[in-house]
C-alpha cells in the first residue's frame, strides 16, 4: 500500500520551483530526493547531495546511468520501476561506502508520488541507521560473549566435576596407579600406590619410575636396569607390558611381591606422551601361593612315606616269611623221607613266627595309636620290677654281653599298663643291643625325681648324629645307610615307645653325641602325682 | 677249601634264610657256599674261584647286591648266571637294575628255587640229574 495521497494545491504543482519548499526541504537531516517517471533527479535536498558527494545542478535532470555502470544503473532502475508501477513503498537495507571511505548501513524508502497532472515521481529518503546498527551489534556481542561466558563456565564447572571424579575413583582404586609423561617421570600416583612404597605418606610427583623402583629387583633376578621398567619400557616399545612380577623391600624394610603392567598414552594425533603403570600388591596372594605349595609337599611327601612304608612293610613281612616257608617244606621232605626233623630246623621256623608277630603287633599298634583306639589297662605297679624283670631277660638273651641295672631301694609306684612299660623298655634294650658291637656294655638307671622317675638306657655305641634325633621318634623314620641294612625294621619301634609313654602322660628323650654313645630315656608320673 | 665242579654261591646277611638255602640246596647234592655280603663274597671267590651260579640278595650291609653285581660285572663280566632274591614287590625291576640272569621273588617255595636254579645252571650241571 503506497502513502495516502493528497490531490495538489495549485500552489504544489511546480514545487521544484517553490524556494519556501526547498528551503524546509533542506532542513530535513535525512538525504531526500525526487526522480520522475524518466528516472531523473528532479528535486534534492542538500542532505542528499551531501550524501551523494554531488552538487545538486550536476544532478538534476541526470540518472542513474549517469553515475554508476551500465548493469547496476539498470538495477537500480529496475527497482524504481517496480515501485512506480505498483506504488507499494519499497524500504531496503544495503551497506554503503562514502566517499571518505566509511561504510554506512543505510534504509532506503521509495514511494510512488502522483501529482494534479498524473505524473508519477518516485519519493525516496535515506536514513543511516549504522549507529543503530552498531549499537544493534554491540548488545548482541554482548549477549554473546555472557553466553559464551557462561557456556565456559559450566564447561569449567563440568570438567572440575569430571575430575574429581576420576580422581576419586583413581583414588578409590584398590591397584596402584602411577601416570608417567614421555621422560617416565611420575605426573600423578594415586593412593594404592603410594601406600604400597611408603604407607601412604609420601606422594610421588615429578620422579623418575626408577627412583621409586630402585629397591625393586625383578623375579628373574640379575641387577636393576632403569631403562628395564614396564612403564619406561612400555613408551620405548610403544606397547603395553603385562604381568611382570618383582619381589619389592619396601622404604619401611618390608618384603613384598608386586605385579606391574604398564600402558602407553597417546595424545590427540596418536604420538605417545606418557604411560600408565599399575602395581598390584600380590604378596598376600604370594605367601598363599607358597603356603599352598608347602602343604602340597608335605602331603605329597607324607604320601611318599606312606607308600615308602608299604614297600618296606611288604619287605619286612617277606623276610621272615623266606626262611618260614623253606624250613616248613623242607621239613615236610624230610619227616617224609626220614621220618624225623632235626629241632634246630623247628626252633629257628618258631623264632620266624615270632619275628612276624612282632612285625604284625608293631603294625597294629601303630594303627592304634593314629587312630586314638589304643587303650591302656592302668594298674598300680612297681617300676622297679619291671626294669628288672626286663633286665634280666635280655641278659639271659645275651648272655655275652654286659647289662648294668641300677634301681632305687624299695618299690617305685606309678600307674601304667605294665606290658606297655615294658614293651618300650624292651625296646630301648633291643635298640641299644643291636645298635652297638657284641661286647659293649649297657647300663640301665632308675631315679627317682619329685613327682617323676626316669627310666634311662645307656650305651657306649657310635651314637647319633643331632639333625637325626630329632627324627627318631617320628613314624616310619629309619635310619638312611648302612644302619638301615645292619638293622631292617618298619621304622615304628621309637615311634610306638614315644606313643606309649605319652599316654601314660611321660616322655621319651635321647642324648647322644657321635663317638659318645646314646642315652634313650623316659620319665614317668609318679603314683599319685598331678599330670599335665 | 676249592669250589667243587658247579658250586653255587649264595650270598644272603639273614643267617636263618641262608642256613635252610644251604639244607634244601646240600640236600638236593649241591655245593653250596655262603658270604653275609657282596664283599665277602668278592673275596670268597678271590680265594676259591668262580661259581657256577650266584644266588644275591640285594639289602646288605657293607657292600649291598647292587655293589656286588657292579663289582662283580667289571671283574668277571658275564661268565656267572647271577640270581637276584628279592622280597621287593617288583622283583623283575630289581634283577634290571642289576642286569641279572633271573629272578626269585622272596618268599619262594623250594620247587620254585629248584626250576628257577636249573633254568641258568650250565646245563651239564650235576642238578639236573638229580633234581
Amino acid at each position: 500500500m503506497g502513502p495516502v495521497i493528497v490531490p495538489p494545491s495549485p500552489t504544489d504543482l511546480a514545487p521544484e520551483k517553490s524556494a519556501f519548499f526547498k528551503a524546509i526541504l533542506n532542513t530535513i537531516a535525512d538525504p531526500v530526493f525526487v526522480k520522475d517517471d524518466q528516472h531523473r533527479w528532479v528535486l534534492l535536498n542538500d542532505a542528499y547531495c551531501e550524501f551523494f558527494g554531488a552538487k545538486r545542478e550536476d544532478l538534476i535532470g541526470k540518472s542513474d546511468y549517469d553515475f554508476f555502470p551500465g548493469e547496476q544503473a539498470k538495477t537500480f532502475w529496475a527497482m524504481d520501476l517496480a515501485v512506480l508501477e505498483s506504488g507499494r513503498t519499497n524500504e531496503n537495507e544495503e551497506l554503503f561506502t562514502d566517499r571518505y571511505g566509511v561504510t554506512h548501513t543505510i534504509v532506503t524508502r521509495k514511494s510512488r508520488y502522483q501529482n494534479g497532472d498524473g505524473r508519477l515521481f518516485l519519493v525516496g529518503t535515506i536514513r543511516d541507521v549504522s549507529g543503530k546498527k552498531e549499537a544493534e551489534a554491540h548488545r548482541l556481542n554482548l549477549a554473546l560473549e555472557h553466553r559464551a561466558r557462561l557456556e565456559a563456565e559450566r564447561e569449567r564447572k563440568q570438567t572440575e566435576e569430571s575430575n574429581a571424579r576420576l580422581h576419586s575413583i583413581l583414588e578409590a582404586l584398590p591397584v596402584g596407579v602411577f601416570v608417567l609423561d614421555r621422560e617416565g617421570k611420575v605426573i600423578e600416583s594415586n593412593a594404592a600406590a603410594n601406600f604400597i612404597w611408603t604407607g601412604g605418606h609420601t606422594h610421588f610427583s615429578g620422579v623418575s619410575e626408577h627412583s621409586i623402583h630402585q629397591d625393586w629387583s625383578p623375579d628373574r633376578g640379575g641387577p636393576l636396569i632403569p631403562g628395564d621398567w614396564a612403564g619406561v619400557t612400555a613408551i620405548r616399545r610403544a606397547q603395553a607390558v603385562l604381568g611382570e612380577v618383582a619381589d619389592i623391600r619396601r622404604r619401611d624394610g618390608s618384603n613384598g611381591t608386586i605385579l606391574i603392567s604398564a600402558v602407553p598414552l597417546h595424545d590427540a594425533r596418536g604420538a605417545i606422551n606418557g604411560a600408565v603403570v599399575t602395581n598390584s600388591d600380590i604378596t598376600q596372594l604370594r605367601q598363599l601361593e607358597v603356603e599352598l605349595r608347602a602343604a602340597k609337599e608335605t602331603a605329597e611327601a607324607a604320601s611318599r612315606l606312606k607308600s615308602e612304608f608299604l614297600d618296606i612293610a611288604a619287605h619286612e613281612l617277606r623276610t621272615p616269611l623266606t626262611p618260614l616257608l623253606a624250613l616248613l617244606e623242607n621239613g615236610i621232605e624230610q619227616v617224609t623221607q626220614n621220618g624225623r626233623i632235626p629241632i634246630e630246623q623247628l626252633q629257628k621256623a618258631l623264632k620266624q613266627v615270632f619275628r612276624l608277630n612282632g612285625l604284625v603287633d608293631d603294625l597294629l599298634d601303630a594303627s592304634r595309636l593314629e587312630h586314638g583306639r589304643l587303650v591302656l589297662r592302668l594298674v598300680e605297679t612297681d617300676l622297679n620290677g619291671i626294669v628288672r624283670e626286663c633286665v634280666s631277660e635280655f641278659q639271659a638273651r645275651a648272655p655275652g654281653r654286659k647289662i648294668g641295672c641300677e634301681t632305687p631301694a624299695g618299690a617305685v609306684w606309678i600307674t601304667a599298663d605294665p606290658d606297655r612299660i615294658y614293651h618300650v623298655l624292651s625296646n630301648l634294650l633291643d635298640n641299644a643291643i643291636r645298635y652297638t658291637p657284641e661286647r659293649s656294655p649297657i647300663e640301665v638307671v632308675v631315679t627317682v625325681l619329685n613327682g617323676q622317675v626316669k627310666v634311662e638306657v645307656t650305651d657306649h655305641g657310635a651314637g647319633i648324629a643331632p639333625e637325626q634325633q630329632k627324627n627318631l621318634f617320628t613314624r616310619f623314620y629309619r635310619a638312611n645307610g648302612e644302619q638301615m641294612l645292619r638293622h631292617p625294621g618298619l621304622g615304628l619301634g621309637l615311634y610306638i615307645c614315644s606313643q606309649l609313654v605319652a599316654l601314660h602322660h611321660g616322655e621319651v628323650g635321647v642324648r647322644s653325641a657321635p663317638g659318645q654313645g646314646s642315652s634313650f630315656f623316659m620319665v614317668l608320673p609318679r603314683k599319685g602325682a598331678k599330670v599335665a | 677249601m676249592k669250589f667243587a665242579d658247579h658250586p653255587i654261591l649264595v650270598i644272603e646277611d639273614d643267617e636263618d634264610i641262608g642256613y635252610i638255602l644251604e639244607a634244601v640246596l646240600k640236600a638236593k647234592n649241591c655245593t653250596v657256599q655262603q658270604a653275609r655280603n657282596g664283599r665277602e663274597a668278592l673275596e670268597l671267590i678271590e680265594r676259591e674261584g668262580l661259581p657256577s651260579l650266584i644266588l644275591l640278595d640285594m639289602r646288605m650291609p657293607v657292600m649291598n647286591g647292587w655293589q656286588f653285581a657292579a663289582a662283580f660285572r667289571a671283574k668277571y663280566d658275564r661268565r656267572v648266571p647271577i640270581v637276584v632274591m628279592t622280597a621287593a614287590s617288583d622283583p623283575e625291576m630289581r634283577a634290571r637294575q642289576v642286569q641279572a640272569d633271573g629272578w626269585i621273588a622272596k618268599p619262594f617255595s623250594i620247587r620254585a628255587l629248584v626250576e628257577c636254579l636249573q633254568r641258568h645252571l650250565p646245563s651239564d650241571h650235576l642238578f639236573n640229574h638229580v633234581a
